[in-house]
This record gives structure tokens, C-alpha cells and sequence, in this order.
């Protein structure tokens, strides 16, 4: 089966805007009442900026087509859950949450180092030359 | 002609499911919902004796096994196995629904995070489901959200399976048969 490649490419920026839109999202839970009702991510102000610097940077990569900027994107939220999961329980917590903003910092990291897997060979076939169009 | 064949003739054929924007709209809502569910339950869940020192939290929960027990060889794991080594299984534990939440929420191998899923409210049920101010039906309805996700592939429209499958399609390795299976 062939895949078409512009379709491909669609369909990975479709993903990226929201990825980012999700990450851009949760920011909202750290104005939110602290109830389990609600707060299904422990969202501090260290993860809010995490949470927006991801946004931007996955934003980026699909509005220009840049797959290494999921990369970084899923990068960033890879090493941030990893030290969320790390300090969380104890006396240091730079990024200020709990197991719930490592799984979703978790997530949102896979989730972009997915797509800039999915955007290797889908990119959009550059237009040839205009001594070969004619 | 016998009557069988009459029957089969005549016979209309069975209703299609509905595979319109709404069924659609409504598996990411379930699978997104489910990974929200397994996201927060990482939140409580707090290293490094994870409630031992204090019997509460997560070594209250599985200590109900032991306490109110519903499967007698399930609660013979839990105290001769689990309880002695808590602060690993609180780890495991911890690392297994912090991922399950991440890979649902995101639809990424859905199908197997739903089965992990399954087997995970499984343990949970066979905890606490005979405990005080239990609500088994928490757990089959948490059973029957994974069911829904499994069969119906729940990560192919609004998830990273639907972006990804085409590729894996395309490929001739046995990591992308495998992510197939598990998609």
C-alpha cells in the first residue's frame, strides 16, 4: 500500500497542533480549585512554563513542517517528566507537581518524539527545478 | 431446497456499526477520558514508601487485600510477596499507570495499553473490592471503558495510531508488525 505523501504530512501537523493544543490546555488546571474533581494533572507554575515552551515549540513544527522541532518538543517533555518522577515524594521538587504532571509531561514527550518518527519520509516533495518543468 | 438455504436466502444481512464522526468523537472521549483516570491516579501515589510509614495511601489500598480478601491466592501474593517489598511494587505500580496514562491519552499502541489497562483493574479489584466504601462497579465500568478501547482500536481517530499505522504499514520490520498488532 502507498501512502500519499502529502496526506502524511497533514495528518502529522493535524497531530502537532494538537499535541500542542493539549499541552497549551492543561496550563488552565493551575487556576483551577484543588479538587480531584477537577485537577486531574497537578499543574504548579514551573510546569505551567514547561507546559507552554512545549506548546510553542510543537506549534512551530507544525506550522513550518520542522520535525525537529517535535523532536525537541518530545524531548523537553521527556526529560522534564523524568525529573518530576525523580524529586516528586521528596525534599527537592524544582518542577513543584506530583506523578500525574510526570505522566502527562510523559505523554506529551512520547507523543512528539512520535511525530517527528511519523514526519521522516512524509515530508512534502519539494517542487522541481523550473529548468525541468519546462 | 431445504429450509436452511431458504432461510439463508432470504435472509437480511446484519446491521453495520456506526462508524460516523460522532462514534468517533466518542471513542477519543473514552480513551482520552481512561488516560486522564490513570494520569491522576499517579498523582497519589508518593514515593518512596508510598504511605507505608503511615498505613495509608497506596499501602492502605493494598493492604485491603489482605484485610478484606476477595480472591484468597490474590491475597496470599499480597502478603507473603508484595507487602515485604512494598517500596518496589509502589514504584512498579506508579511507573505502570503513570504510562498507561501517557500512552492513552496520547492513542499511541492503544491496544495493548488497554489490555495492560484491563489487567491492572484487575489487581485493583481484587484489592479492594470487598473493602468498606467500595463501589465495585467502578471497576467493571473501568473494565468495560478498556474493552471498548480494545476492540474498537479507540487510538486510530484522534491519536498518534491513526498518523502512524500507514507508516508501520509500509514498513517490513518486525517492531512495526508488532506496533501494528498493538494499535
Amino acid at each position: 500500500m502507498t501512502v500519499e505523501p502529502r496526506s502524511d504530512t497533514r495528518r502529522v501537523s493535524r497531530a502537532g497542533y494538537g499535541l500542542s493544543a493539549a499541552g497549551a490546555a492543561a496550563t488552565l488546571l493551575f487556576f483551577a480549585p484543588s479538587s480531584d474533581a477537577i485537577q486531574f494533572v497537578k499543574v504548579s507554575l514551573p510546569v505551567v512554563a514547561v507546559l507552554l515552551f512545549l506548546a510553542l515549540v510543537g506549534l512551530l513544527g507544525a506550522r513550518l513542517g520542522r520535525s525537529v522541532l517535535f523532536l525537541l518538543a518530545g524531548g523537553i517533555g521527556l526529560i522534564a517528566s523524568i525529573l518530576q518522577l525523580v524529586q516528586f515524594g521528596g525534599s527537592t521538587n524544582w518542577l513543584g507537581g506530583n506523578g500525574s504532571s510526570a505522566a502527562f509531561l510523559a505523554g506529551l514527550g512520547i507523543g512528539f518524539c512520535a511525530l517527528w518518527y511519523a514526519a521522516l519520509d512524509s515530508h512534502v516533495p519539494r517542487a522541481a527545478p523550473s529548468s525541468e518543468r519546462a | 431446497m431445504s429450509s436452511a438455504t431458504s432461510e439463508q436466502e432470504t435472509a437480511t444481512p446484519a446491521e453495520e456499526l456506526d462508524h460516523g464522526r460522532g462514534t468517533r468523537v466518542a471513542l477519543a472521549v473514552v480513551r482520552i477520558g481512561i488516560g486522564l483516570l490513570w494520569i491522576q491516579s499517579a498523582g497519589w501515589k508518593t514515593p518512596p514508601n508510598f504511605g507505608q510509614d503511615s498505613g495509608t495511601g497506596l499501602f492502605k489500598y493494598t493492604s485491603y487485600a489482605v484485610e478484606y480478601p476477595v480472591f484468597p491466592p490474590f491475597s496470599w501474593l499480597i502478603e507473603n510477596l508484595v507487602l515485604p517489598n512494598f517500596a518496589l511494587f509502589g514504584y512498579l505500580t506508579l511507573l505502570l499507570e503513570a504510562t498507561i496514562g501517557a500512552f492513552l491519552l496520547v492513542g499511541l499502541a492503544t491496544r495493548f495499553w488497554a489490555v495492560l489497562g484491563i489487567i491492572q483493574t484487575v489487581a485493583i479489584a481484587l484489592s479492594v473490592l470487598n473493602a468498606p466504601d467500595e463501589w465495585p462497579w467502578s471497576y467493571y465500568l473501568m473494565i468495560a471503558a478498556h474493552l471498548v478501547i480494545l476492540a474498537a482500536a479507540a487510538g486510530r481517530t484522534a491519536g498518534l495510531d491513526g498518523v502512524l499505522r500507514p507508516r508501520w504499514r509500509q514498513s517490513s520490520g518486525r517492531v512495526a508488525g508488532l506496533l501494528l498488532r498493538a494499535s
